[in-house]
């Protein structure tokens, strides 16, 4: 399938799933990227796994600090249709919250997890959302561009 | 804790198994609690080996970045080399020289052999035999020599440069490569007899640990596991990267995705890296080994997510350029990371012997989940 | 004669002779006389049991290590490292004898010493040569399995006693291990003890004289001997009481010092007991060509034995607990008492 055509079907579908162009001056993108609103990010999941696109395949899911804003990036790819997409969810930074997709893809399990410890972004409906790669009791994002680490006993 | 133990008054066991533990590779931690010796509830616990990777990134030259991902999975330097400069040279469209590109994958494809071997001993000894491992060694010592003679480095290879590599191959190399793969094809056959068809060796791990194909994909899983699974996915033939659409060779599938299955496969796994190692030392051509490359290296602003399948399974990075020197953000899809997290679900009403074996099959490494 | 004579028994007989003349020429009393003549026996066995430990560890090692293309220790005492154990031994002997804190205190030090007087009382009745027995009772073999079986009551107390998870799990496995596989050993025996129809170890060797029960229908006996030893021991591949990749070292994890020392000695001294009985019972014990001292005749198979334990040891992997469980009762158990009727069988047609 073309990009042309999974766009167009995911337009059909959710018609505020829109194609992400990258900002000006920037390199034009590699894969077909589209930008889906934060609150509905669960329901365009589990269709574009379900749906007729069937993509099965969570490769990665990043958080991405923008400064201005905050972003989550699913690179998705369909094992059966071999194609890929990358989905992308911008985020207010005062309450970066959306819902969790780790009940359509069991991978987006730990990827939301250390979402959450490196960005703070919350995922709602996770089933077990902890920190995952920071020590017990840490504080801060350490990801996020206006952290800064305090030195400790070791530094 | 279940039906019975409540009823009988009996009390359920947790079982803190690691970080200091002799089979869990590394410092993971495993929170087992346990009805007598079977596993009623499992939660890996990672993050003892967190040393910031993607933090440190943001703060390294793209340059710079290779020798930080020589320790993401340190038993395979030269794949994480490999997914490292991959992203920067598509940003800034470098054509790397034929010869940097077979070179490229002959130190790609040593590596897996390496890491398989890793692999195998470690394997061994996770169910109880102790001399596989010895045998393992004596050849990856071998690739070590060679890798040695190549870049001087043992483990931290760092050979890879953004548009090529960074040495030329010694005239003893190609050489040592060919007697290398021409004692090593019959060294396999020894570690079937050794290992592979031990009745006992077959009774821990056919049938133990089972991942159907739906949970395979369900928990994105790659590399040997998936393909275990019976899904015949590899990103060198899905996604062909570099010069792999020019090799022919298999992918080892299993069927069942037992433990036995994730074993053998990567059992042929190296031979098949044997045959692309033979076909790219006969395509090595005298030439240049790196391309025409700034001395400052800044690519364009842009983002891209490059994979490369690396011995534990697909290797991602997600780099986010923003013009200068350093990425903006530079995120590692560690394969083992995602293949460890089915080990909870897969742990459930195993005895706790089956841990080792379930574990061991998965072949994680800790500087990668942890990164 | 005693000149004529290359066994070390016989040499033992020829001092009995004359401590029995010396002792009625000054009108020594005969209880006196016997507790020395049984006093000497006890010496010397300890001598021979401790170098035993000595050269079994240091085979171990070498074994092991040229199994594995490796040397193992060459440089400590010399000559390929000869002097390594007794550098280990000191080494055991000097570490901090840690108790930890919320253990048993009673149990945990009594456990060691429960593990090793049982296998040391094994060695009263083998038979070393014509003549050289501790005590040649008509019970012979019962001891020994007796004794055995107090080892698993050792390990258990020492497992219960660490107040750790893993040397609680160790000392269940190994009771349920060492329980089942009990059994089987004991009734291949009996295969043997039915051909002789006695249990006296003497008589078991004499009648071995012209034949090995090895080469007779005995052979599955031998067998299921071997394998169910195997388990007794807790050697590979039913090494699942220690387990080292699942649960640290099993039963022993909170030992050290001179307390961890007597579990190693004792899973030695085992394993030599097994294959001396194995050696007295299958392969003629002392018998063998007439120019050998019966001595080095027995030694020979008994390391004989020991070898191929090791050789098991670092070949195979380990059984899962389970199915080892299955294994011993749902064949080698059934499989011992088929055993049983062949012999019965072959000893009435040979009647």
């Amino acid at each position: 399938m073309t990009d042309q055509e999974i766009l167009a079907k995911i337009a059909e579908k959710f018609p505020a799933v829109v194609e992400s162009k990258p900002a000006a001056g920037t390199l034009p993108a590699y894969s077909l990227t589209v930008e889906a609103p934060a609150a509905s990010i669960a329901e365009v999941c589990a269709w574009l796994k379900s749906g007729g696109l069937k993509f099965d395949y969570l490769a990665s899911l990043s958080g991405v600090d923008l400064k201005d804003k905050l972003q989550v990036v699913y690179h998705l790819y369909s094992l059966e249709m071999k194609h890929k997409l990358v989905l992308k969810v911008n985020l207010d930074r005062a309450v970066p919250e959306l819902p969790s997709v780790s009940s359509v893809w069991q991978a987006a399990n730990w990827h939301e997890r250390e979402a959450y410890d490196m960005f703070g972004i919350k995922f709602t409906g996770h089933p077990y959302l902890e920190r995952i790669l920071t020590a017990e009791g840490f504080e801060g994002y350490p990801l996020l561009k206006d952290f800064i680490a305090k030195p400790d006993q070791y530094d | 804790m279940t039906e019975t133990l409540k009823n009988t008054g009996f009390e359920e066991m947790t079982l803190n198994m690691g970080p200091q533990h002799p089979s869990t590779h590394g410092v993971l931690h495993l929170l087992l609690k346990m009805d007598g010796e079977v596993i009623t509830e499992a939660r890996p616990d990672i993050g003892y080996l967190h040393r910031g990777m993607e933090k440190l990134a943001e703060k390294r030259t793209w340059g710079a970045n290779i020798a930080l991902s020589d320790r993401w999975d340190y038993i395979a330097s030269m794949s994480n080399n490999f997914a490292a400069v991959l992203g920067p040279e598509k940003l800034m469209n470098i054509a790397v020289p034929k010869r940097a590109e077979y070179i490229r994958i002959i130190m790609a494809e040593l590596n897996r052999i390496a890491s398989h071997l890793i692999f195998f001993g470690t394997y061994g000894i996770d169910i109880g035999a102790f001399t596989p491992f010895f045998y393992a060694f004596r050849e990856r010592e071998m690739i070590l020599d060679l890798y040695e003679s190549v870049c001087g480095a043992r483990l931290t290879y760092n050979y890879f440069r953004i548009g090529g590599v960074s040495a030329d191959l010694p005239e003893e190399f190609v050489p040592g490569v060919k007697a290398f793969i021409k004692y090593f094809r019959p060294k396999l056959k020894e570690y079937d007899t050794l290992l592979s068809t031990n009745p006992i060796f077959m009774d821990r791990t056919v049938g133990v640990g089972a991942i159907s194909k739906e949970e395979a994909v369900d928990w994105a899983l790659s590399g040997p596991n998936i393909r275990a699974s019976g899904i015949s996915f590899d990103i060198r033939k899905e996604d062909p990267y570099s010069v792999y659409s020019e090799f022919d060779f298999n992918i080892p599938t299993g069927k069942n995705g037992d433990c036995w299955d994730r074993y053998m496969v990567r059992m042929n796994e190296m031979s098949e890296s044997a045959r692309i190692i033979e076909q790219a030392l006969e395509k090595l051509e005298p030439g240049d080994i790196m391309a025409k490359v700034a001395k400052v290296i800044r690519p364009p602003a842009g983002e891209i997510y490059t994979h490369v399948e690396a011995p534990k399974g697909e290797l991602g990075v997600y780099c986010i350029s923003d013009g200068s020197t350093m990425p903006y953000r530079y995120k590692v899809r560690g394969p083992s990371f995602v293949n460890l997290a089915i080990l909870q679900k897969m742990l459930r009403g195993l005895k706790i012997a089956d841990v080792v074996a379930v574990l061991g099959s998965i072949d994680i490494v800790l500087g990668e989940v942890d990164r | 004669m005693i000149y004529a004579s290359q066994s070390l028994g016989d040499l033992w007989v020829w001092l009995l002779e004359r401590l029995a003349e010396f002792c009625g020429w000054l009108g020594i009393p005969e209880v006196i006389r016997y507790s020395v003549e049984k006093g000497a026996y006890a010496i010397g066995l300890l001598v021979f049991i401790s170098l035993t430990a000595l050269v079994l560890i240091y085979m171990e090692r070498k074994v092991s290590a040229h199994m594995q293309l490796r040397y193992g220790p060459m440089w400590t005492g010399g000559w390929h490292g000869w002097s390594q154990t007794i550098a280990d031994m000191i080494k055991l002997l000097l570490k901090e004898d840690v108790i930890p804190d919320k253990a048993d205190r009673w149990v945990h030090r009594v456990a060691p010493i429960v593990v090793f007087v049982p296998s040391l009382l094994g060695f009263l009745v083998i038979p070393f040569d014509k003549h050289l027995i501790g005590a040649d009772l008509n019970v012979g073999i019962l001891i020994i399995f007796g004794f055995s079986s107090i080892a698993v009551l050792s390990i258990f107390m020492g497992g219960w006693a660490s107040n750790n998870k893993y040397t609680l799990l160790g000392g269940l496995r190994s009771a349920a291990q060492m329980i089942s596989y009990e059994l089987p050993l004991v009734l291949s025996v009996l295969g043997v003890i039915m051909t002789v129809g006695s249990l006296k170890m003497s008589d078991i060797v004499m009648a071995q004289k012209d034949v090995w029960f090895l080469f007779t229908p005995n052979f599955l006996g031998f067998i299921i001997y071997i394998i169910a030893g195997t388990a007794e021991v807790n050697r590979t591949p039913f090494d699942i009481p220690e387990a080292e990749s699942e649960l640290v070292s099993g039963y022993n994890t909170e030992y050290s010092g001179l307390k961890y020392g007597f579990f190693m000695l004792s899973e030695f001294t085992n394993t030599f007991i097994i294959s001396a009985i194995a050696a007295t019972f299958f392969m003629g014990g002392w018998n063998g060509p007439s120019w050998l001292p019966g001595i080095v005749s027995f030694l020979g198979k008994t390391y004989l034995i020991v070898f191929l334990l090791m050789w098991f040891r670092w070949t195979f992997p380990r059984f899962r607990v389970d199915r080892l469980m299955d294994f011993g009762w749902k064949f080698l158990l059934p499989l011992s008492f088929f055993n049983i009727l062949m012999i019965a069988v072959w000893v009435l047609v040979k009647k």
